[in-house]
């Protein structure tokens, strides 16, 4: 039946002549700026024209015609965008070099000219010579500066980019109280420094692909060869390559394009602003994939426990770590469920409250007109509002968000008794639950669940919650993230990795890496190096003693 | 040759799943049941049972060895003969799909009378199926890898349980030792066999495992974890309640509604029974699997997920339909379930085995 109303609706859009879609193939990389594939002209003003014809509008990119103070001077030009060059680069390494060579040089042979500029002139460490006038094209918009000789069949691109970027600045999203305070950045060659900076190996790969037929994004494939399983990288390397589309602006773009299973709320990929978070993923064996223009990273692939985990985890003491991951496990679990085991609690198993605190709570309902459901409902839904107002809002007005929610919806509401206080409170253990655990995508998935849940909740009580958790449970079973199980490390369980879990063991014992990831070489560091004191005699302490009081 | 599934599933996880097969229905009825026939050996007799468990899996494994790799309605032809083995196809599919709908009814019954007595019963029995349903769906890795997380909270509840009542055991009530001799120990153990003998599915799941050689090992431990729970979940039944177990229904829950700890955790069999919805959905969504693979084996389809629906529908009307009332299931389970358990837990098997080894049928062994 289904798949007859697939096939409906299917045609149905197919039908619609409106649309100027082919279904079946998009269009990539339809040649820049729509000239076709072409050499390099000898003439310098028959490639001027091209260019000026391709760049037609855009008044971004310079043309800069001058000579080269030879003897007999030489005609040159160099294109560039402008903004996206050092502006240093191009005068003094450049237009400088080239133009105040008055007197020097007495004479030139005539087919020397690149050579010459290339190999004497110009002290730039990155040149090209090419002779392709679309790569070119390409060359200038990402930024870099094309010298065109005349007389000559190929220009030189010089890599002279730099444009403005933000620093590298404390990451937002996921600060630390102790641990290093960079972030990412939207430049892709400051990330991947960052990263390098942290694992000094020439077995730290760093491959670059593109994406976007428009946006021509710089993606960088990074992984620790021997480490990651080489079939991750293919395949990380083969959904990227299938992507077939306009731009790529955020990892977000990417994320959806190639995780395992699209029908999930559940974030299969890990995105991350921290370059230490990335090195230690890395030397676990997982792909890390840096994009430009945005300074988040995605890792892969990770299970549903990788998003409980905090960077910090691994820099405070096993003990607090241990703790603080029991808390989030709570956490998890809280805003999953507070809501609707409360919800399940007022409405069937009153049993179960202990009867001073079944009176108190009947008391305070008693003047509430709704069911503890709508209640609930209510509450939840203004929270998620006023959660996205606040981020939203322009940072001058967040204060009158903080009021507004406090005062108005809070007190007034209890007030007036619209909503009880209990379920005031349910709310506000719930948002400081969901606001603890560390990454914003997984925290959020479990807040849209919470709601599907309260339904089952208010249907069926207890039995309700749990048949919604076992529907979750089959759901996060059947979740693979790059071929690792989503639960791995519980189910299948996997002894080893149990380690770093919700338990992390202290640094010496994390003896192995991850099984599930990391397996083509498992080990990480020496065999136990429990760290205790030297072994001393009591003759020798004596004897420090006694020096000491000498 | 033919088992319709890619999935496979390790040694330690058979074992668990084996371990579900049985565990969650058994833990709650077997104490009243046994207690009622025993008295105070009802505990001794859990020995009774663990051996018959033994017998089941040897007989299973045995036959399961011979055609590595094979479903049971795929090598019962081999063996039967075209007509005969077809004909063990569609009697388990039978057989299996009968079970399930006791398994469904007997937990859906559980839920009504010590939960929710107000709800249709036809709500929990849906509800339960359609998980199990979409577990099916899956495939088996999903279901072994869900039984893993879902074993640990049942221990975890089982634990729990009996810590908080420890407090309540009196030692009077296993008093006089061994009551009625050795007769009445195995007659305790008697009904019981019908639970522990569930263990035969392993004659469905083996082709599923990674390696077949595992299988034996794993049911072997997994009924022996099984009889020492099942034996100290006797042992603290008759320790807290004495003889007047036999008259509850559901004794652990009873032993549930004892909890109190420092005037706060009171009443907390609600949620422990919510922990225990989780253990019956797995047991079933297995128990739903081998009829699924039966099905599809016996009649040669190339994809079992069509059939799973279909059956899934007449599992949820059985369940309803199969007993008039909650007295009537427990006649049934002390009365009838031993013998006709026994018949197509042991005899059929049994049979099976004895013709392959007679008519030479496949294997290296034997």
């Amino acid at each position: 039946m289904f798949n007859v109303l697939r096939r409906k609706i299917k045609t149905t859009l197919g039908r619609n002549k409106d649309l100027q879609v082919s279904h079946q193939k998009f269009k990539h990389g339809e040649g820049s700026g729509g000239i076709e594939q072409r050499p390099v002209d000898s003439s310098l003003q028959k490639n001027k024209q091209v260019l000026q014809q391709v760049f037609n509008n855009c008044i971004d990119v310079k043309f800069r015609e001058f000579e080269l103070g030879t003897a007999p001077p030489v005609n040159l030009m160099i294109v560039y965008m402008d903004g996206m060059v050092s502006t240093t680069d191009i005068h003094v390494s450049t237009l400088n070099r080239l133009m105040l060579l008055n007197g020097l040089m007495e004479e030139i042979t005539p087919g020397d000219t690149l050579n010459l500029i290339k190999n004497k002139l110009l002290p730039l460490a990155e040149i090209k010579e090419e002779s392709d006038l679309i790569k070119i094209v390409d060359g200038i918009l990402a930024g870099e500066t094309v010298l065109f000789i005349d007389g000559e069949r190929n220009a030189l691109l010089l890599g002279a980019k730099g444009w403005e970027t933000r620093a590298v600045a404390e990451p937002e999203s996921e600060p630390v109280v102790r641990g290093p305070r960079e972030g990412f950045t939207e430049k892709l060659l400051t990330n991947t420094v960052l990263v390098r900076r942290r694992i000094k190996s020439s077995r730290l790969k760093v491959e670059l692909t593109q994406v976007g037929a428009l946006s021509k994004t710089e993606i960088a494939i990074m992984y620790i060869e021997g480490i990651t399983n080489s079939k991750v990288v293919e395949e990380v390397k083969k959904r990227l390559e299938r992507i077939k589309t306009d731009a790529i602006l955020e990892t977000g773009y990417i994320e959806e394009y190639i995780q395992d299973e699209w029908k999930t709320p559940f974030p299969t990929i890990l995105s991350t602003e921290r370059p230490d978070r990335v090195a230690g993923h890395l030397l676990e064996g997982h792909v890390v994939l840096l994009v430009d223009t945005t300074p988040f990273a995605l890792i892969m692939p990770v299970t549903f426990f990788h998003f409980l985990f905090a960077a910090e985890d691994y820099y405070a003491s096993y003990q607090v770590s241990t703790f603080i991951r029991l808390l989030r496990l709570a956490a998890v679990n809280i805003s999953l469920l507070l809501p609707s085991a409360y919800i399940a609690v007022v409405t069937f198993h009153q049993e179960m409250i202990p009867t001073p605190l079944l009176i108190s709570i009947a008391a305070a309902r008693e003047g509430v007109p709704f069911p503890a459901f709508v209640e609930a409902f209510i509450m939840e839904a203004t929270f998620e509002l006023l959660r996205e107002a606040g981020v939203r809002l322009p940072r001058q007005v967040g204060q009158a968000i903080s009021i507004v929610g406090a005062l108005v919806i809070g007190q007034a509401a209890v007030s007036a008794g619209l909503i009880s206080p209990a379920m005031v409170i349910v709310v506000a253990l719930t948002a400081i639950a969901s606001f603890s655990i560390p990454n914003y995508s997984g925290a959020i998935s479990l807040r849209i669940l919470r709601f599907p849940i309260m339904m089952l909740a208010a249907s069926l009580g207890l039995f309700g919650i749990m048949a919604g958790l076992m529907g979750l449970l089959i759901h996060l079973c059947s979740l693979r993230s790059f071929g690792v199980p989503y639960i791995s490390p519980i189910a299948p369980m996997v002894r080893g990795d149990l380690k770093d879990f919700i338990l992390r063991a202290p640094r010496w014992a994390m003896f192995t890496r991850p099984r599930m990831i990391g397996y083509k070489e498992p080990q990480r560091q020496e065999y136990m190096q429990i760290p205790r004191p030297p072994k001393t005699n009591a003759a020798n302490k004596n004897n420090d003693a006694g020096n000491d009081k000498k | 040759m033919k088992i319709l599934e890619e999935g496979k599933i390790s040694g330690s996880q058979f074992m668990w799943l084996l371990v579900t097969i049985v565990l969650p229905t058994a833990v709650l009825f077997i104490p009243a049941v046994s207690i009622k026939n025993a008295g105070t050996s009802s505990w001794v007799s859990e020995v009774v049972t663990t051996t018959w468990g033994f017998v089941i899996i040897w007989i299973s494994a045995t036959l399961g060895e011979r055609f590595p790799g094979r479903g049971l309605a795929d090598y019962s032809t081999d063996i039967l003969g075209k007509y005969v083995g077809k004909f063990a196809g569609v009697f388990y599919i039978f057989i299996l799909t009968y079970v399930n709908a006791i398994i469904v009814r007997e937990f859906g019954e559980f839920l009504l009378s010590a939960f929710m007595p107000a709800t249709p019963l036809i709500v929990f029995n849906m509800t339960l199926l359609v998980l199990a349903a979409s577990a099916v769906r899956n495939g088996i890795e999903v279901i072994a890898r869900m039984n893993q997380f879902v074993v640990s909270l049942m221990f975890f509840a089982l634990i729990f349980i009996f810590s908080l009542v420890f407090g309540e055991i009196n030692p009077k009530h296993l008093t006089p030792l061994f009551e009625g001799g050795i007769k009445s120990i195995i007659h305790g153990g008697l009904t019981p066999m019908g639970w522990r003998g569930e263990l035969f599915l392993t004659l469905i799941l083996m082709p599923y495992l990674n390696n077949y050689k595992e299988a034996r090992v794993a049911g072997y431990k997994a009924n022996l974890l099984l009889g020492l729970v099942l034996g100290f979940d006797i042992f603290m039944v008759l320790a807290v309640f004495g003889k007047a177990a036999a008259h509850y229904v559901f004794p652990v829950h009873a032993l549930a509604t004892y909890i109190s700890v420092a005037g706060f955790l009171e009443r907390v069999e609600a949620f422990i029974l919510a922990l225990w919805v989780a253990g019956v959905t797995v047991k079933v969504a297995i128990w739903f699997y081998c009829i699924t693979m039966v099905t599809a084996q016996t009649f040669n389809l190339k994809d079992y997920k069509p059939v799973v629906l279909p059956l899934a529908v007449i599992q949820v009307v059985w369940s309803i339909t199969i007993y008039d009332n909650i007295r009537e299931m427990v006649e049934f389970f002390t009365k009838t379930w031993i013998t006709f358990s026994a018949f197509f837990e042991f005899f059929v098997p049994l049979t099976i085995l004895l013709v392959a080894v007679v008519r030479k049928k496949g294997g290296q062994r034997g």
